[in-house]
């Protein structure tokens, strides 16, 4: 492929910027930032084991379920996947690869997205059932786990098997950079072709290569990529750069069509987001209950997991499917379902991640300065040492703006998601059908299906932003 | 062109033009005016028995009546503190005496709990009629006893209410059983931890207010600036509404109060300009597209391999 491709145009090199470039281009920035991150996560652990217990105050639950997922979904929309690239998981993992000395390839079969997806539903699943959001111990204890288990997968396994298979958040993130601004590309492809030791994924003496496998002459999409930035020190001729591009540029070029693993994480994420919102409000106990009833169980790990199976797998499954079905029978096709489901899938992308950011706005812009005041009460009470003085826990309310604001942007975003995937999936309709005789109306009536599907998953979003939230426990509009 | 695809086409268009006019509606269904539980969280702080918050359900606080509560846990073992009698005074702007007393100032009124659903939770829709700075006193008590195991005064902002309208769930948006619904803070370990034992109870009671309330006429009202000071103004009448609002809540206290919504309105500017800076030409995206389309796939392993065994 390298040999046929074109040089992109680099419109803009983030790693041209003097100081910032510089310190992007240095051997240790990856290092640097990691360090601070794990600070931040040895506080959440820290105070969750031994600070209150109330989670309001408590770093571990502001932190994480706060900011943590705010920042995130911020990140991946105005730069890119800014946590993968400092993720203090990560850090421990010269000691783990010391250790272990691995050998072993991550098992064949395993090599996609199903088990990642798995854990995604899983985690947020366990969110709901235990109330994590309410135990700053259990938070800690999460954060614990998620570092034990990447440690000894990196252990047991060559190259970033956890990153590339395993870890939720990075999956997450590797599916939702697909929308950002930014993207590592090569500058020159002739230099590439030139290129006798492809540092830039076998690595040198000094620097490792690309442990997700990405070869960067021929990376189409952010998916998979960290923005470790390992390939830019590792490259011999600085002919990697991270460059800027329209959002959601990729989505438009359908750069994994034939992976049926990215469809259902597409689809699913954007139905676990929308479940995790609704999962927070009244009436979901209405249903809890109703079910109670029904499978004469007072156990809620029965029922949220029922709720959570029929509307996080089987509800969008027979939504994506019966589009595909009803597309394919009304424009006359002969395609197989699943191809129709992959070419499709990219337009869940962007309405999953307006209802992410939705959702995650109203936690965050009503508690973002609580995490000042938890830091002052962590120093303070915690560790027993008040460097910033004593918590002030009436300055965050100063900086809450009104819920009337907010949801008015949360309708905002759900309209730029809703009329991105919309296009989205004309688009591929439109391209799937392209120099067809009639085959305007072919596609048309091909993406119907899929614009409703899009549009039920929208609606339900819209109203369940508009329901008194757990947490967010705010009247709107009242 | 056959008069089945004029057909399909004329099919096609209406049920687009439909799916705009469903879009265009979807999102314009009004929000529940329910009460919430909890929410943006007021004060905190703690004393060598107890731990507490307290929380307003709404944002930012309008004069009328908002729904408070306050939250007590055991700072040892964190478990919320039940069976307690909390009561709030309420210090008006325009009061002249330090908060709080019961001869001068509003209340004492009476936290209601809900132990069953809501452990450690003591709320109740208070009546902040004014707007400036109100100075709220909780004080809880432990059970059979008048000595007070918490006093905490809390300093709120309150804005006028430019429209008028008081927060009261409107029965015709709300199925009864959800008016008053109470949703959970954040900061509420234990708290609604199975839905299933956690129906949603309302709040029906009419306000009771024991004591002697202070005077809240419109007329008499004053407003204070928001940093604190005891500059006072004198208005009067609904027509000086806006006035209030822009001594009451000074422009700083705006931006501040929206800096994040401002920051995100400054960006998007920004995002479209980048857009437009940074798009690719149409030419350029036919001819990436082709040269995609054109490289086989054997060729883009093959050279990855190569890269491997370099």
């Amino acid at each position: 492929m390298i040999s046929s491709l074109e040089n992109r145009r680099i419109r803009f090199d983030i790693l041209r910027i003097p100081l910032l470039g510089h310190f992007l281009k240095w051997r240790h920035s990856r290092t640097a930032m990691q360090i601070v991150l794990f600070a931040l996560a040895a506080a959440i652990i820290i105070d969750g084991l031994f600070g209150t217990q109330l989670a309001a105050k408590n770093v571990a639950t502001v932190g994480v379920w706060v900011h943590y997922r705010g920042i995130v979904v911020f990140a991946l929309l105005l730069v890119g996947n800014l946590f993968c690239a400092a993720c203090p998981f990560m850090l421990p993992r010269k000691l783990a690869k010391w250790i272990g000395k691995p050998t072993r390839r991550w098992p064949q079969f395993l090599r996609n997205k199903w088990l990642a997806l798995v854990g995604l539903i899983f985690i947020i699943y366990t969110y709901e059932l235990f109330d994590l959001w309410s135990s700053p111990w259990w938070t800690a204890w999460l954060a614990v786990a998620y570092f034990a288990t990447a440690f000894v997968l990196e252990a047991f396994f060559t190259r970033s098997s956890f990153c590339m298979y395993v870890c939720p958040l990075g999956s997450f993130n590797f599916l939702y950079s697909t929308v950002s601004p930014t993207q590592i590309t090569s500058r020159d492809l002739q230099t590439c072709r030139d290129c006798v030791g492809k540092e830039c994924i076998n690595g040198s003496e000094t620097q490792n290569g690309c442990d997700l496998e990405l070869f960067v002459p021929t990376i189409q999409s952010n998916m998979n990529c960290t923005l470790c930035l390992d390939c830019v020190k590792a490259c011999p001729h600085d002919n990697v750069a991270l460059t800027v591009r329209p959002p959601g540029d990729e989505l438009f070029r359908q750069n994994w069509p034939h992976r049926l693993d990215l469809a259902f994480l597409a689809i699913m994420a954007s139905s676990v987001g929308l479940i995790n919102a609704f999962g927070m409000t009244p009436p979901v106990y209405r249903l809890e209950l109703y079910l109670g009833d029904l499978f004469n169980t007072q156990s809620e790990a029965i029922v949220l997991g029922f709720i959570y199976i029929v509307s996080v797998v089987l509800a969008p499954l027979l939504l994506a499917y019966s589009a595909a079905w009803i597309g394919r029978t009304i424009s006359r096709q002969t395609i197989s379902l699943n191809r129709l489901l992959m070419r499709h899938a990219y337009s869940f992308v962007p309405l999953g991640l307006a209802i992410w950011t939705a959702h995650y706005l109203f936690h965050f812009v009503i508690a973002a300065m609580t995490i000042v005041p938890a830091f002052q009460d962590f120093f303070a009470r915690t560790l027993n040492w008040p460097i910033l003085g004593q918590s002030d826990w009436q300055m965050p309310a100063r900086y809450v703006p009104s819920f009337t604001s907010v949801q008015v942007w949360q309708s905002i975003i759900m309209y730029i998601g809703l009329f991105a995937a919309v296009g989205l999936t004309i688009y591929a309709a439109r391209n799937a059908h392209k120099g067809e005789a009639n085959g305007r109306n072919a596609a048309l009536l091909e993406a119907l299906p899929w614009i409703a599907v899009l549009l039920v998953i929208a609606v339900a979003s819209g109203i369940t932003f508009l329901l008194p939230m757990e947490m967010r426990g705010s009247p709107l509009g009242g | 062109m056959t008069k089945y695809d004029l057909l399909q086409d004329t099919i096609v268009k209406r049920i687009c033009k439909g799916i705009i006019i469903a879009l265009l509606l979807a999102f314009r269904l009004q929000p529940q005016t329910t009460y919430a539980h909890g929410g943006v969280i007021m004060d905190g702080g703690f004393t060598p028995e107890y731990e507490w918050l307290v929380l307003s359900a709404n944002s930012p606080l309008v004069e009328g009546l908002n729904l408070m509560s306050f939250v007590i846990y055991d700072i040892n073992t964190y478990e919320p503190i039940d069976g307690m009698r909390v009561e709030v005074l309420i210090a008006h702007p325009s009061s002249r005496v330090e908060c709080c007393n019961a001869d001068e100032h509003v209340g004492p009124i009476e936290l209601e709990a809900d132990p069953e659903n809501w452990p450690g939770d003591y709320s109740y829709p208070l009546p902040l009629d004014g707007f400036g700075n109100f100075q709220l006193k909780f004080i809880a008590y432990k059970s059979n006893s008048d000595e007070p195991a918490i006093e905490a005064i809390s300093t709120m902002l309150v804005l006028p209410d430019l429209n008028n309208i008081t927060p009261e769930p409107n029965p015709n948006l709300i199925p009864p059983d959800e008016t008053g619904v109470i949703t959970s803070p954040l900061s509420a370990p234990g708290q609604a931890e199975s839905p299933l034992e956690a129906p949603l109870p309302g709040i029906t009671e009419d306000i009771a207010i024991t004591g002697t309330a202070a005077s809240t006429s419109q007329s008499e009202q004053t407003i204070s600036a928001s940093n604190g000071s005891t500059t006072q103004a004198p208005i009067s009448g609904g027509t000086t509404a806006a006035v209030a609002t822009t001594e009451g809540e000074t422009l700083l206290d705006k931006l501040r109060r929206q800096w994040i919504l401002w920051t995100m309105a400054g960006l998007i500017p920004l995002a479209m300009l980048a857009f437009l800076l940074f798009r690719p030409s149409v030419d350029e995206l036919v001819a990436q597209k082709e040269a995609e389309l054109a490289a086989e796939a054997d060729d883009d392993i093959e050279d990855f391999e190569e890269g491997l065994d370099d």
